[in-house]
């Protein structure tokens, strides 16, 4: 059994219950309680973080504000279907809000760079890390090439293994609006792959 | 139904990836992909894209994270937290910082180039506002007054003498009347030649404004006026 799957619904009723027991005890301040629940989820939530952000310091502060806020509004979850879900919704929100805010800067950075003319180096994103091959690489611009919502689900989909009904409760959209976002996500990939086989 | 188009087929493959497919359809596009070398091809090809999908994310995000602090959540849960409002309150003070020193940069500009502007007006009055050609232009007037022109397209081996002395005027004469500053004449370089009409001789043949000239023209003197 895979340990995010912890959460579904249907996957067994113990489970279930120790779920809903340790997150009873966190709302009454239990720190033992707090701290499983953090060490359970903390490596998924940094994941979607960094994969959101693609900078680990920021996604630890992430991952952090996420918990804090997580656990101040816990009784907002009450009996939800998918915990996971429910957190990863407000990493997501997190997250998202501190690209905004980097982009803000980011945005104000050149502006203020192209009045004075001085070149700053660009803060170093993990970019460096080695590409196995041509493919991966190609596969990876394109990636980062589609729209925030088609690569949100792409990302969702296949780097955290989420299924179609789980990104549809983070997203906060259908399930057949995630399939059609797949879908047009996976053809224009597969159209960049099939380009690249070309050349 | 037994018999699926491609498209029905791709959008099956489609649904399969999102592990979505119900058994009955799973069992059509079974039996379509039996025939179907173009939806084999397709999904093998989707199935790449997934595989790769997966390595390169994992390749770039496969990071673990430094374990949060428990008592730090935990207390920032329970009350008013500062660390929280610290991060909240730090990027607008930085874009506040940031627009000042724009605006600082911007009011600086202004500056200079208020005080270059203030200094320019000083310039021209060193410098002398008249143009001398108009100078020059009333000289020649005066100088040619009671002259007629002709204008002299400068032919092959001509030069300013050969010219000067074909209308039996000065070379100093031409180069002056056509603000020339060496005596170096050019092929179809159009010249105006001063023909001035108080000769004595009165022998002069005007010659029309046509290129075509022959030079019939003896010892006329010549006194500018």
């Amino acid at each position: 059994m895979k340990v995010f799957n912890l959460t579904s619904v249907n996957d067994s009723e113990s489970m279930n219950i120790t779920e809903a027991s340790l997150i009873s005890d966190c709302m009454e301040g239990d720190q033992r309680a707090i701290e499983m629940l953090v060490r359970q989820y903390e490596a998924g939530v940094f994941k979607l973080a960094l994969s959101i952000v693609n900078d680990p310091v920021e996604a630890s502060e992430a991952t952090q504000e996420t918990f804090i806020s997580a656990l101040k509004s816990l009784r907002a979850y009450e009996d939800r279907s998918s915990f996971k879900a429910w957190l990863y919704k407000i990493a997501l929100n997190v997250s998202r809000s501190h690209l905004r805010k980097r982009k803000i800067l980011e945005r104000l950075r050149t502006t203020l760079t192209s009045v004075f003319q001085v070149e700053t180096q660009k803060p170093s994103l993990p970019e460096d890390v080695v590409i196995q091959n041509e493919k991966e690489a190609a596969l990876w611009r394109s990636l980062n090439k589609l729209d925030e919502r088609h690569r949100m689900v792409v990302i969702l989909r296949y780097f955290h293994e989420l299924s179609i009904a789980e990104i549809s409760e983070i997203l906060s959209i259908s399930e057949g609006t995630v399939h059609s976002r797949l879908h047009i996500a996976r053809e224009r990939l597969r159209t960049a792959l099939s380009l690249l086989h070309g050349e | 139904m037994t018999q699926l188009t491609h498209a029905q087929a791709r959008e099956l493959i489609q649904q399969k990836a999102d592990k979505t497919l119900l058994a009955e359809q799973r069992k059509l596009l079974d039996a379509h992909l039996l025939e179907c070398s173009e939806c084999i091809a397709y999904a093998s090809e989707l199935s790449e894209l997934e595989a790769i999908l997966r390595r390169v994310m994992q390749s770039r995000w496969n990071l673990a994270p430094a374990p949060l602090s428990i008592g730090l959540v935990s207390n920032q849960a329970k009350g008013k937290s500062r660390k929280i409002g610290n991060m909240v309150n730090l990027v607008p003070t930085r874009i506040i910082a940031m627009a000042l020193a724009l605006i600082v940069t911007v009011i600086g500009l202004w500056q200079i180039s208020l005080s270059s502007l203030a200094i320019s007006p000083n310039l021209p009055t060193s410098a002398p506002p008249v143009p001398t050609p108009s100078i020059q232009q009333t000289v020649t007037h005066i100088l040619f007054q009671g002259c007629s022109f002709v204008s002299y397209q400068v032919q092959k081996n001509d030069t300013l003498e050969s010219i000067a002395h074909q209308f039996s005027v000065t070379e100093e004469d031409i180069m002056k009347l056509n603000n020339m500053e060496t005596e170096v004449v050019k092929l179809s370089m159009e010249l105006k030649i001063p023909l001035c009409n108080f000769t004595p001789t009165g022998t002069t043949n005007v010659p029309t404004n046509t290129i075509t000239i022959t030079p019939q023209i003896e010892a006329i003197t010549y006194t500018p006026g």
